[in-house]
């Protein structure tokens, strides 16, 4: 038993090494801190600022979006998403920014619909950091 | 008799064969983007932001470090502990995520962009589970047998 520990315990070392390394150097490293942007986020702020309309895609539920959603947003979540993407190519111009949002910070559906997004050919599009979270805070 | 424990050694030889690559190559795709794995493991809603970016800077490398030594049968009980208890924790996160609803990709593979299947990845979770304690059974005998 003390044995297996102790291997345990080697590997576990060994395996810090390159984790350490890794967070060093690693191209893609996210930050240590929570309130930096990650790449392709944008804050709210950002958005309210840009000098063109952009196009609010909710990946939220059906449910949620129904509830309440950002005005003019655009339902476009993996559960029916052939028929919702076409409402959204139809609603987008080229060139004009979209945001994604989903429920809060930790949510990823806005993560996964903007990246199958960037995959057909839209851009730009940004995830919005917060979600609708940052959107309510914002009203307050 | 003989043939029955060739049997054995066979199968048991795969089986590592297959828990050892699963592992190395899982690590290999978490490595690759260590920024999507932190969005997955935030998406689980268990650890503060520091703790999950530690975890996603170190998980990918104990796995492929596990991994390997299956391969080369250097310190392979400890491995197969490291293993069992890393595979006990992701199937802990997956029921209490199922269970809270949460709206997570698994990460157990790379970042992946699909709805949550729940049932797929526990049974997944599960059978990893089962080889790796049928190994650490299994390597347990081997060693008693030696010693």
């Amino acid at each position: 038993m003390k044995q297996v520990l102790r291997q345990s315990f080697l590997l576990a070392l060994i395996a810090l090494l390159p984790a350490i390394g890794s967070s060093a150097f690693h191209l893609t490293q996210p930050g240590w801190d929570p309130s930096a942007l990650q790449p392709g986020e944008i804050l709210l702020s950002s958005v309210v600022a840009f000098n063109q309309p952009v196009l609010w895609v909710d990946a939220r539920s059906q449910g949620q979006y129904e509830k309440d959603h950002v005005p003019q947003a655009v339902l476009l979540n993996e559960d029916d998403w052939e028929r919702q993407f076409s409402a959204v190519v139809q609603r987008w111009q080229t060139g004009q920014p979209v945001v994604v949002y989903c429920d809060s910070q930790e949510c990823q559906a806005s993560r996964s619909v903007a990246k199958r997004l960037r995959e057909s050919g839209i851009a730009p599009v940004y995830v919005l950091k917060g979600g609708w979270q940052a959107w309510l805070d914002r009203k307050r | 008799m003989a043939g029955q424990k060739k049997i054995k050694n066979a199968a048991v030889f795969l089986i590592r064969l297959f828990v050892g690559g699963l592992f190395v190559y899982a690590g290999l795709l978490k490595a690759l983007d260590p920024h999507q794995l932190l969005a997955d493991i935030q998406g689980y809603r268990l650890l503060p932001y520091i703790p999950a970016v530690m975890l996603a800077f170190y998980l990918p490398y104990l796995e492929i470090v596990c991994g390997a030594a299956l391969f080369i049968r250097k310190n392979e009980q400890g491995a197969l502990v490291l293993l069992l208890g890393c595979t006990g924790l992701f199937l802990v996160a997956l029921v209490s995520a199922w269970a809270r609803g949460l709206d997570i990709s698994c990460g157990c593979f790379g970042g992946g962009n699909h709805a949550p299947q729940f049932l797929r990845w526990v049974l997944r979770d599960l059978l990893v589970a089962g080889l790796v304690a049928v190994l650490l059974n299994q390597s347990g005998a081997s060693s008693r047998r030696r010693s």
